[in-house]
């Protein structure tokens, strides 16, 4: 896999960490408010 | 330039006006995304048909045929004659059917809330490489519109940028449904245009390109039915595995069922819209074969740039450029519904949890428009600096293809919550493994990484679902609760 290939795949991988924290807080905060059941 | 200038006066004219059209009609900010149950069947059609019609239909088929001929065709023909009316008929009406807004949303409804979690933060990413690929073809039809005067980066990567935004930032989905009525038309209209014009243009028509396939010992390249191995493995199975199977997780392809008026407005354009999707692929891979007879051109260039070598060769200025709208047409409609479709699930599925009563009407849609920007913006960064993506592609949709299996198993058999996890878990893994070290003792043909992930995810889907208790298939749950409800009414 060439290198530019890697950068990109890095930056994904950054993307979905991001969002995969941002989406843990949401579930979190939507439990804490009774919106949802855990 | 007369090209360019057709093109970029095409899009931001339609771009502006139906963007106006469809902010007047917005009645909310949740409009935007959905466009609140308001279309036909023929916007559905049409906005449907459009969204997975973008590089793989064109492009990539341009490319693909100089080694395989025109038996490539069997990527739009399988598309159009499986997926779309698979999708239409059952697909869609089944999401309709859950009342809900988003694609982590019916995963939720189905598995938990917390499965959210997986769909918001690995989905998103692959929408948005699929999103990169399609900015990266965009930048290259303009590079070839303007006779490779403009440079391609960062110039033609941002124009490819401000033309996603255009498509959908005033009216949203509603906005990109107009679009997509129009664009429907031009892209077939157009592509054939071009086919008319350069059979007119061969001295003996496209009986000359099959006597000179002939004539080199290559008659297979003008056959359809060249069932090759490369063609059978390399085309027909991943056409029908990755959009039955992984496309079909993409929120971009329910934002239009989101906004049909009701299931039959869904169903209508199942056959219709399977016709346009296959032929949407014809003109790029006859125009691809006939530029490669062509000893000149063949010569000169590679299978990737073979039609616009064709067209600048052979065509005048304003069929330039209505072919290339046609093909943007294509582009557009799929990295624009992919960025509207990140938007929505990032707004809705992950912002709106977070600020709850904190948001309102007006700083919905303020976000929502933003959010629009934002993941343009993000799909052109890469594109700065990367021309190829290949196997970036279909790790990208392997990333989803394992959600799709979970959610139409626990849609039509049992659902375990468990089991769900254990399939996500360990797809991904197999995803990473075969695309950033695939082993070498993988058969060539198998080393696309949606082979094993599939393979994984519907293997362990049965085996876990079999050894595994679980409730009932969504779709008897839900079909239980109606008649429960008319019982109800009845008495």
């Amino acid at each position: 896999m060439a290198v530019v290939d890697i950068i990109v795949a890095a930056y994904l991988v950054g993307i979905i960490v991001v969002l995969g924290i941002l989406s843990t807080i949401a579930y979190k905060k939507q439990v804490e408010r009774g919106e949802i059941t855990e | 330039m007369v090209a360019i200038l057709i093109a970029v006066f095409y899009f931001l004219f339609f771009g502006i006006l139906f963007g106006m059209q469809s902010q007047k009609k917005l009645t909310g900010s949740k409009d935007f995304f959905t466009a609140s149950n308001r279309l036909g069947w023929l916007a559905v059609m049409c906005s449907f048909t459009l969204a997975p019609l973008g590089g793989g239909h064109t492009t990539s088929l341009i490319e693909q045929q100089a080694a395989m001929g025109v038996s490539v065709l069997w990527w739009g023909i399988l598309a159009g004659g499986v997926y779309v009316p698979v999708f239409l008929l059952w697909f869609g009406p089944w999401f309709k059917k859950l009342k809900v807004d988003t694609f982590p949303q019916a995963l939720g409804k189905i598995f938990g809330p917390k499965i959210k979690i997986v769909n918001t933060s690995l989905a998103p990413a692959g929408w948005l490489g699929i999103a990169m690929s399609e900015t990266l073809g965009i930048s290259t039809v303009i590079y070839c519109l303007g006779g490779g005067k403009i440079p391609y980066s960062p110039h033609c990567v941002l124009l490819a940028g401000l033309l996603n935004i255009i498509y959908i930032l005033l009216g949203g989905m509603l906005q990109a449904s107009y679009m997509n009525l129009i664009n429907a038309a031009v892209l077939i209209l157009g592509g054939f245009l071009g086919v008319i014009y350069i059979g007119q243009w061969l001295p003996g028509g496209y009986a000359d390109v099959s006597t000179y396939y002939a004539s080199i010992g290559e008659a297979w390249r003008t056959n359809l039915f060249h069932f090759s191995p490369e063609v059978v493995f390399g085309v027909m199975i991943p056409v029908v595995l990755l959009h039955v199977f992984s496309v079909s997780s993409e929120h971009a392809m329910y934002q239009p069922m989101l906004a049909a008026k009701d299931e039959d407005s869904i169903r209508k354009g199942a056959l219709l819209g399977g016709i346009i999707n296959s032929l949407a692929a014809f003109p790029w891979v006859i125009l691809g074969v006939t530029a490669m007879s062509i000893p000149s051109i063949a010569s000169s260039t590679t299978g990737r740039l073979s039609v616009a070598e064709l067209a600048l060769h052979a065509m005048p200025q304003w069929l330039i450029g209505i072919l290339m709208v046609a093909l943007l047409c294509a582009l557009l409609s799929t990295s624009s519904g992919m960025i509207l479709a990140i938007a929505h699930v990032v707004t809705d599925d992950i912002i709106k949890p977070i600020l709850g009563d904190k948001m309102n009407e007006a700083s919905h849609m303020r976000l929502s428009r933003w959010m629009v920007v934002i993941a343009a913006a993000a799909a052109c960064l890469p594109a700065l600096k990367v021309t190829l993506m290949m196997a970036l592609f279909f790790w990208c949709f392997s990333l989803s293809l394992p959600i799709f299996v979970c959610y139409f198993l626990g849609m039509i058999w049992k659902v375990n919550r468990r089991a769900a996890w254990i399939n996500l878990i360990l797809s991904l893994i197999v995803n990473f493994w075969w695309t950033f070290a695939c082993p070498s003792w993988c058969p060539p043909i198998f080393r696309l990484s949606f082979y094993p992930v599939f393979a994984v995810s519907f293997g362990l889907g049965i085996i876990l679902n079999l050894i595994m208790p679980g409730e009932k298939g969504m779709l008897r749950r839900l079909k239980e609760n109606k008649y429960m409800l008319q019982g109800e009414v009845t008495l």
